[in-house]
């Protein structure tokens, strides 16, 4: 799994709220809160998009 | 060569193969924000459920992608019995079989707390948000921390979105 957060993670928050948490944590939380008003086909479909397009990126690199 | 999720998961479903979408493509489909290049099911292991599977992936060149030399997905009614995990590639996607899932157990438990989620037209069995939550969390792994973390964030949001609906 990659992260498109872009962001570095890893700290451990002490927080009891999972949103602050996960912001401690270095996530994107306007992306989740983007997705979470999607269905989950709408997800599943740009998530395909997403990594047809990191697919793309990788040849165009010749990695 | 790119996944195409929704084809593979159609096949299945047209095949009648029970299974449940569990790991990080059920993630994918509460939200979480990574990509996934493998689909992890949870399946009934008995002879006649695989035999389907092997129906519903027939002439996508599925192979056991975990053995030295990729050896082709040949399954019988008799040499059912020694799987227990199935980790598989074909043409247009890998897709990794389970025959227990931690933290839930096998087919029957996961089913039991699974959900419906409607894709293009086609009715998915997918584990619930807290069954996902469980299961990465027994787990225990380094790499599903992150994972943990924005599934517990998106439980938040949808549990107030819904206070918000009332």
């Amino acid at each position: 799994m990659k992260t498109m957060s872009g962001k570095k993670s890893g700290k451990q928050s002490k927080t009891a709220d999972p949103i602050q948490a996960a912001i401690d944590y270095g996530i994107d939380i306007s992306m989740l809160k983007d997705n979470v008003k999607r269905t989950p086909a709408e997800l599943i479909r740009r998530h395909q998009i997403a990594l047809e397009t990191a697919e793309k990126l990788r040849k165009a690199k010749g990695l | 060569m790119t996944g195409n999720f929704t084809d593979l998961l159609k096949r299945l479903v047209k095949a009648e193969f029970d299974f449940v979408i569990v790991g990080g493509f059920a993630g994918v489909a509460y939200g979480c924000t990574y990509l996934t290049q493998d689909i992890d099911i949870c399946c009934d292991f008995s002879p006649a459920n695989l035999m389907r599977l092997q129906k519903a992936t027939a002439g996508l060149h599925p192979v056991h992608r975990m053995t030295p030399s990729r050896q082709k997905l040949e399954l019988t009614e008799e040499n059912c019995s020694q799987f227990k995990n199935l980790y598989l590639d074909t043409d247009i996607g890998q897709l990794d079989c389970l025959g227990f899932i931690s933290g839930i157990g096998d087919y029957r438990s996961a089913k039991k707390v699974s959900r419906i989620i409607d894709v293009e037209g086609i009715k998915l069995r997918i584990l619930n948000l807290d069954a996902l939550i469980e299961s990465k969390k027994a787990m225990n792994r380094p790499r599903d921390q992150q994972v943990i973390s924005q599934l517990e964030a998106i439980k938040k949001m949808k549990k107030k979105k819904d206070c918000r609906k009332r």
